[in-house]
C-alpha cells in the first residue's frame, strides 16, 4: 500500500509541526482554530489516491492523524489542490465548491477563517525535513498550481 | 550485560524453557537476563533507538498514536512504556480529565521515564507502576487503551501477557503492540540481517559501552513471531477484528485488536 504508515506518519508530523508552530507565534489565532476543533475535522482526499486524516484538539496543540476520527464534527473533501489552496488562506475554496462539506457548514467556514488568519509557514516546515532547496521547490509547484486550479475554477 | 551463559536445567522438560536471543533458558531466568540488558541500557536508551532507527522509531510511534483513537478522559495503559514515548503523547491526548499508566517491569526504565517526563513538565494525569506484563495489576475492564512497543518480544510467556492486556482493556477498548517483525522483501531482509547482526552490537560498544546488549536486540527481533502468527495469538487471547500495518517494510509491525 502506498503511501505507507512511515511515509504518512512524516506527512502528518510535517503538517502538524507547521500549525503549531503557527498557533504558537499567533494566540489569537490559535483560540480560533482551537475553538473551531471542538470535534475532530475530518479530510478526505479523493484523488489521485483516496486518503483520508483528521484533525484534533490535544490541549492547546492541533494533532494531525493519518486516520479516519471516530465521530467527526465536520467532513470536508475534495482534491489536493482544493486543500492547498485551503491552507494558504483561500476563501472561494467552499463557495466554488471546490471542497465539499459535510456536517456544519458555519464550522467549515469558521475553520478556513481559523486557518487563513494563522497563515503557517508550509515550506519551512517541509524545510526541517526535507531540507531548504527542496522545500521551496516543493512549495514554488503547489503555489502555483493552486493559483492556477483558483482561476480555473472561476466561471 | 554480562557474558554468562544460563544454560537451561536439563531436569525440566521443553515446557521449562523459553528463548533469550538465540540461547535457550530456563523461563523463570529470562526475567532477569531481560532485565539485566535493560538496566545496562536505560541511560543510552534514546540516544540508541535514534542511531539505530536513524529516527524513524519516532515515525512508527507516531503511527500508533494516531491509530489509537484515544480522546480527551481515556485511560490508557503503555506496558513497557520505558522512557515514556508513548507516554507523553498520551498523556496530551487524554487531558486533565484522562489517565495514562506507565508501567514498566525494570526500575531503570521506569527511574528514566519518571524523570524525563517530569523534566518535561508532565505531572497530573500520568502514573508509574513497576509491573510485570504477564500479571498487570489492574482490575478487569479497566483501561480504554493499551500499548505495548518494542516490549513483547522480551516477555516470557507472550501469549498470557497479552490474555492480561485483554483482560484490564474496557470492552470495545484497543490493544496496540508495536514490534519489530519480518522484512516482507528478501533483498531488505538481507540487508537489514547485515545491519542487526554488524552495526548494531558496534554501535552498542561504541555509544553504551556495550555490545552484548545489542547481539540480544538483533537475536530476540528474529525469534520473535512473524505478523500472521502474532494475529493470530492476539486472536486466541480473545481479541476481535485484529490486524497488522506493515511499517518501512515490515521491519516494524503494529498490531491492533479490539476486546469484544
Amino acid at each position: 500500500m502506498f503511501p505507507g504508515p512511515t511515509l504518512l506518519a512524516a506527512v502528518t508530523a510535517i503538517i502538524e509541526r507547521a500549525l503549531n508552530h503557527a498557533l504558537e507565534l499567533d494566540p489569537a489565532g490559535q483560540q480560533a482554530l482551537l475553538g473551531a476543533l471542538e470535534g475532530p475535522v475530518q479530510f478526505h482526499i479523493t484523488d489521485p489516491m483516496p486518503l483520508t486524516c483528521s484533525l484534533h484538539r490535544a490541549g492547546n496543540r492541533v494533532q494531525v492523524r493519518s486516520q479516519p476520527a471516530d465521530e467527526p464534527a465536520l467532513e470536508i473533501i475534495g482534491k489536493p489542490l482544493a486543500f492547498a489552496a485551503l491552507a494558504t488562506g483561500d476563501s472561494s475554496v467552499f463557495t466554488d465548491n471546490r471542497l465539499a462539506v459535510v456536517g456544519d457548514t458555519a464550522l467549515a467556514h469558521q475553520f478556513q477563517r481559523a486557518l487563513g488568519q494563522l497563515n503557517p509557514d508550509w515550506e519551512a516546515a517541509m524545510a526541517r525535513h526535507i531540507g531548504d532547496v527542496p522545500a521551496h521547490f516543493i512549495g514554488k509547484r503547489i503555489r502555483s498550481a493552486v493559483s492556477w486550479s483558483k482561476q480555473r475554477s472561476v466561471p | 550485560m554480562s557474558e554468562q551463559q544460563t544454560p537451561a536445567n536439563p531436569d525440566n522438560g521443553q515446557d521449562d524453557v523459553t528463548h533469550f536471543g538465540f540461547r535457550d533458558v530456563a523461563k523463570s531466568q529470562k526475567a532477569s537476563q531481560v532485565a539485566e540488558v535493560f538496566h545496562s541500557v536505560a541511560g543510552k536508551y534514546d540516544l540508541m533507538n535514534d542511531l539505530m532507527s536513524m529516527g524513524i522509531h519516532r515515525l512508527w510511534k507516531r503511527f500508533t498514536i494516531e491509530l489509537s483513537g484515544v480522546r480527551p478522559g481515556h485511560k490508557v495503559l503503555d506496558i513497557a512504556g520505558g522512557t515514556g514515548d508513548l507516554t507523553m503523547k498520551f498523556s496530551d491526548l487524554v487531558g486533565r480529565d484522562g489517565q495514562v499508566v506507565l508501567a514498566d517491569i525494570n526500575a531503570s526504565m521506569l527511574q528514566v521515564g519518571r524523570s524525563r517526563l517530569t523534566d518535561r513538565g508532565y505531572a497530573g494525569n500520568i502514573e508509574y507502576v513497576q509491573a510485570d506484563a504477564e500479571h498487570l495489576p489492574f482490575p478487569d475492564n479497566h483501561f480504554n487503551a493499551v500499548s505495548i512497543a518494542f516490549g513483547l518480544r522480551n516477555v516470557t510467556d507472550k501469549d498470557q501477557a497479552l490474555r492480561d492486556m485483554a483482560r484490564v482493556l474496557k470492552p470495545g477498548g484497543k490493544l496496540m503492540v508495536l514490534e519489530f517483525s519480518k522484512p516482507t522483501n528478501p533483498l531488505l531482509s538481507k540487508a537489514y540481517d547485515t545491519y542487526s547482526f554488524t552495526a548494531l552490537p558496534l554501535m552498542g560498544q561504541l555509544i553504551a559501552g556495550d555490545s552484548e546488549s545489542y547481539k540480544y536486540l538483533a537475536e530476540s527481533i528474529r525469534m520473535h513471531p512473524d505478523q500472521d502468527t502474532l494475529k493470530g495469538m492476539m486472536e486466541d487471547a480473545g481479541l476481535v477484528n485484529c490486524k497488522y500495518y506493515n511499517m518501512t517494510g515490515g521491519v516494524v509491525a503494529l498490531h491492533v485488536g479490539i476486546k469484544p
